[in-house]
């Protein structure tokens, strides 16, 4: 990982004429227009996963009745959906990096989540639950590899400029499916049920929401052959040795993105948890009727939803993600901290809350990005979902046990310890990176250009120079890294007799990549 | 099990001293409780459970009485040290008033009674009793049960006693079914053992109540069940008890329940048009969570509401606590006392009604001096020090070194340039 891999400088030589007229062209991989609908197709990709993840969620008491379902059986349709992804995803993460690629990739688990939710279909319209099983645990397996690949390529096309509010969009999509899901699965359910009833009528249902998985498949393969002409024009990859990818890598990433896995698992598991708890939670302490609970508490997704993408592009234009992201933990305490010390509206709280979430989802998820190189983030963001998906899943289990022994007062206390973890990590995550970048990620846009435009131009004049000098065995990547400056030419000449260097130029051990 | 009981716990002592050093009034108590006192062979033929217990302490005692001879009752009283209960038994048996009195007369009373049990049916699944009309509104009377012993047993926090009324008869109506009562008198301030883990003084006294798989009306498809209690306080006849639902911040010790329904006594009172307060130092009250249990397993997803209702004034307070130690107690005087009664409902809207699982609780305390309050526990403290104190303290301590590093290494590049 140290040193990074460099992209050829000198990109344009060799391009044909007619390469560089389709650069022109209004359909040119870096016009708006190309982007675009890239970025469409990118977000339309998650849509048909996120609608079927939810689908028993909407049909839930149909469920229960036709396919005679107690509700410890219909949570098992769920779990089998979260416990394997603990691994899976980071395996699935780690292909993407080492052997599929990201579009083969992406159409594999694409077809993955599509088989699935055929499985699960089939094995509600023969009435076999261990069908049903099968196809979730398939399903999930896709799904939530998906997603890794869906990150991957978010950073792959839009990392620097836009790439905050590409997380905020896909997040946002993510949201509009399972809402559509909600939303329309009911309707669907009594027209069918017109002509079919019991467990044949739920197995159709399922069939036609798979429609949606279809439509997500078609969007993989465009954004396969998309990104395949916008590499033949962009050359991107060209004059880079490919990275031989290995499971080790990931015990030589950088402290910084360890604390990143933290923030993840500590954040969310004082999220989604609650929301799953927090209806019972509003009517109970605060005598919502039932519907009104509901509102309250979907309000989270609800606000995620629209600001998620607006947050993002906040962020891409005022950088400082360490700090976006510290803010949004502390709005998460306050907004948790009100739930439950005070008896303040609930909506007050809520949409704190949900601002909270959508900003902290744009800046943090990007941070990985910036620390890891390009050919290991399927691999990372593997990681951090894997372990976002160990932490929900041991947690959903502890909070339930908490509200019976401590009730949702202590429940709220667990979930402001995670957050207070949280704040603790993201401090760390902010000094790790003072101490070896000078503040890398907590800078503008400008600012990173800038850093970034240093390296670059060190890293030219160093590679001529290590052409030219027959003595670079003592060149350590850091140097290769480092501005020329008198200081650093005093340390080299102190590494030469053997003295210890001072601890501030220790430069940067990674150099981030777009 | 409850034989042999029968054998040595009629008239049984048990005396110890309780050496809890409290940290307002440091005088050891001595507790002492006794099953039937001074009566004998008379209660051991005659299935009869009256529990005498007595707390002395330096300037008072505070004397309770459980009694399941006639309406199963509760009375409470206060007085100078030395005092003791005396039972003529032959009069307290047939429900004679005033067969039942202290040796000194005591400066303050509170009695509480449960009148009657309803079942009623909810046709339209409101869960509230109070808009159900009289043909869908069964009445059961406590005194139609036979009262049994099952257990008591007592430990430096409690005395516990476990009673079971069962072969419901009334006339033509019989029922199956049990309805368990649970007292405990607590010696010290502390959260109960059973949910809804209510904290209690040590002068109070927990009474918790289980409708266990009772045989409901046939004609009835909605049935759930309500509570009646006549509480009686020695207060003026024109003043009124007080009914208030307190919310709190925290459930930790009741999961779920974010309220505590209070029914206090009058400290101030109207007297000849006069506002006069009362210059007793404390006053009786009853204090309950709103939440029935419809499980022997008590958690959240077995919990449903318990609805209270107005308290009402009585009309014939002789009439109304007649079969009871009440009247047996106050005799006469009882027309000159503070007295109202209480509803509570067990169930609400969409819980399945008394049906689905057969099982109903309500868990209430009866105490003197001010209800307590709950307080926030060691380990919430805790963690909100540490979670907002140790993120501070670290950005205190970052901030402190970056300023002294920043200072330190511009001196450094200044004397490297220079």
């Amino acid at each position: 990982m140290e040193g990074g891999i460099m992209e050829s400088p000198q990109r344009t030589i060799e391009s044909t004429d007619s390469d560089e007229a389709a650069l022109q062209g209004c359909c040119g991989p870096k016009k708006p227009l190309y982007r675009f609908l890239g970025l469409a197709l990118m977000c339309l990709l998650g849509f048909g996963s996120y609608f079927c993840y939810d689908n028993p969620g909407a049909l839930q008491d149909d469920f229960k009745s036709d396919l005679d379902l107690t509700t410890s059986k219909f949570v098992l349709l769920y779990s089998i959906y979260s416990w394997p992804n603990v691994i899976f995803c980071f395996i699935g993460g780690f292909l993407l990096d080492s052997v599929f690629g990201i579009r083969l990739g992406t159409v594999i688990y694409m077809g993955l989540t599509l088989i699935g939710q055929f499985i699960f279909a089939f094995g509600a319209y023969t009435d076999a639950f261990w069908v049903m099983m099968l196809g979730r645990f398939v399903f999930g397996i896709g799904a939530e590899s998906l997603a890794v690949a869906q990150n991957s390529y978010a950073v792959l096309w839009f990392k620097g400029k836009e790439l905050n509010m590409v997380f905020g969009l896909q997040l946002s999509f993510a949201r509009a499916g399972s809402t559509v899901n909600f939303l329309v699965m009911e309707p669907i359910y009594s027209w069918v049920a017109e002509s079919y009833s019991g467990y044949k009528c739920i197995g159709i249902v399922l069939f036609l929401a798979s429609i949606t998985c279809v439509g997500s498949m078609i969007c993989a393969v465009l954004l396969a052959f998309m990104d395949k002409r916008a590499e033949r024009l962009l050359r991107r990859g060209e004059g880079v040795t490919p990275e031989v990818v290995r499971l080790t890598d990931c015990k030589d990433f950088k402290g910084v993105f360890w604390l990143v896995a933290v923030v993840c698992i500590a954040y969310y598991v004082a999220i989604y948890p609650f929301i799953a708890l927090g209806k019972v939670f509003f009517i109970r302490k605060y005598d919502y009727s039932p519907a009104a609970a509901n509102n309250v508490n979907s309000l989270v997704y609800s606000i995620s939803a629209f600001a998620s993408p607006l947050l993002g592009y906040l962020v891409d234009r005022l950088g400082k993600n360490v700090s976006w992201v510290f803010i949004s933990i502390l709005g998460t305490i306050v907004a948790h901290g009100l739930l439950t010390f005070t008896f303040v509206n609930p909506y007050i709280c809520m949409i704190t809350l949900g601002l909270s979430y959508s900003m902290l989802a744009s800046a943090l998820w990007p941070l990985i990005a910036l620390v890891i190189p390009e050919y290991q983030l399927g691999t990372a963001y593997g990681i951090a979902q894997s372990v976002q998906n160990l932490g929900l899943a041991v947690v959903s289990i502890l909070t339930g046990m908490i509200v019976d022994s401590g009730g949702y007062f202590m429940l709220e206390m667990f979930f402001l310890a995670w957050l207070c973890v949280s704040l603790l990590a993201t401090i760390g995550i902010w000094l790790s990176d003072i101490t070896t970048t000078g503040g890398y990620l907590n800078m503008t846009p400008g600012q990173r250009e800038i850093h970034d435009g240093g390296c670059k131009q060190v890293e030219a004049t160093e590679r001529e120079k290590l052409l030219n000098s027959s003595s670079t065995s003592d060149l350590s990547t850091d140097d290769l890294l480092l501005p020329h400056s008198d200081i650093h030419i005093r340390n080299r000449y102190l590494s030469r007799i053997g003295a210890n260097l001072p601890a501030a130029s220790i430069g940067p051990a990674y150099r981030p990549l777009r | 099990m409850s034989a042999k009981m029968n054998s040595y716990g009629l008239q049984l002592t048990l005396l110890f001293v309780l050496g809890i050093i409290e940290l307002c009034s440091c005088s050891p108590k001595i507790s002492q409780v006794t099953i039937n006192p001074n009566c004998g062979q008379y209660c051991e033929s005659s299935n009869v459970t009256t529990v005498y217990l007595r707390t002395e302490s330096s300037t008072d005692s505070l004397h309770y009485v459980w009694d399941f001879s006639g309406k199963p009752s509760v009375l409470l009283a206060v007085t100078i040290p030395s005092a003791q209960l005396e039972v003529d038994w032959k009069k307290f048996l047939w429900g004679k008033e005033e067969s039942l009195k202290f040796t000194e007369a005591p400066s303050y009373t509170f009695g509480i009674t449960v009148l009657k049990i309803y079942e009623f049916n909810d046709v339209n699944d409101t869960g509230y009793m109070d808009n159900v009309r009289p043909e869908n509104i069964n009445v059961l009377h406590p005194k139609h049960f036979r009262w049994d012993r099952k257990s008591y047993s007592q430990n430096n926090d409690y005395f516990e006693l476990s009673m079971e009324g069962t072969d419901y008869k009334s006339g033509s109506i019989q029922r199956n079914g049990t309805i368990k009562v649970l007292l405990n008198r607590f010696w010290k301030l502390d959260h109960s053992d059973i949910m809804p883990h209510m904290l209690h003084t040590e002068n109070a006294t927990q009474i918790d109540i289980i409708i266990d798989n009772f045989q409901t009306n046939s004609s009835f498809e909605n049935s759930r069940f309500a509570v009646e209690l006549l509480i009686i306080a020695d207060h003026n006849l024109n003043s009124t008890m007080k009914i208030d639902v307190k919310k709190t911040l925290d459930d930790e010790h009741t999961p779920g329940i974010f309220e505590m329904v209070e029914i206090t006594t009058p400290v101030c009172e109207v007297v000849n048009r006069e506002e006069m307060c009362d210059k007793r130092i404390g006053e009786g009250y009853l204090q309950w969570r709103p939440v029935s249990y419809t499980d022997a397993q008590r958690d959240v997803t077995n919990s449903t509401e318990a609805i209270h209702y107005p308290l009402t004034p009585v009309a014939n307070h002789a009439q109304s606590a007649n079969n009871s130690l009440l009247y047996s107690y106050y005799g006469y005087n009882i027309e000159n006392l503070l007295m109202q009664k209480v509803v509570v409902s067990l169930g609400s809207k969409g819980d399945g009604f008394y049906k689905k699982s057969n099982y109903s609780t309500w868990t209430f305390t009866i105490g003197y001096g001010s209800p307590p309050a709950e307080k926030f526990s060691l380990l919430v403290i805790m963690i909100i020090s540490i979670g907002l104190g140790l993120p501070v303290v670290i950005m205190v301590a970052v901030g402190i070194y970056v300023c002294v590093r920043r200072r330190c290494t511009r001196s450094h590049t200044l004397s490297l340039n220079s």
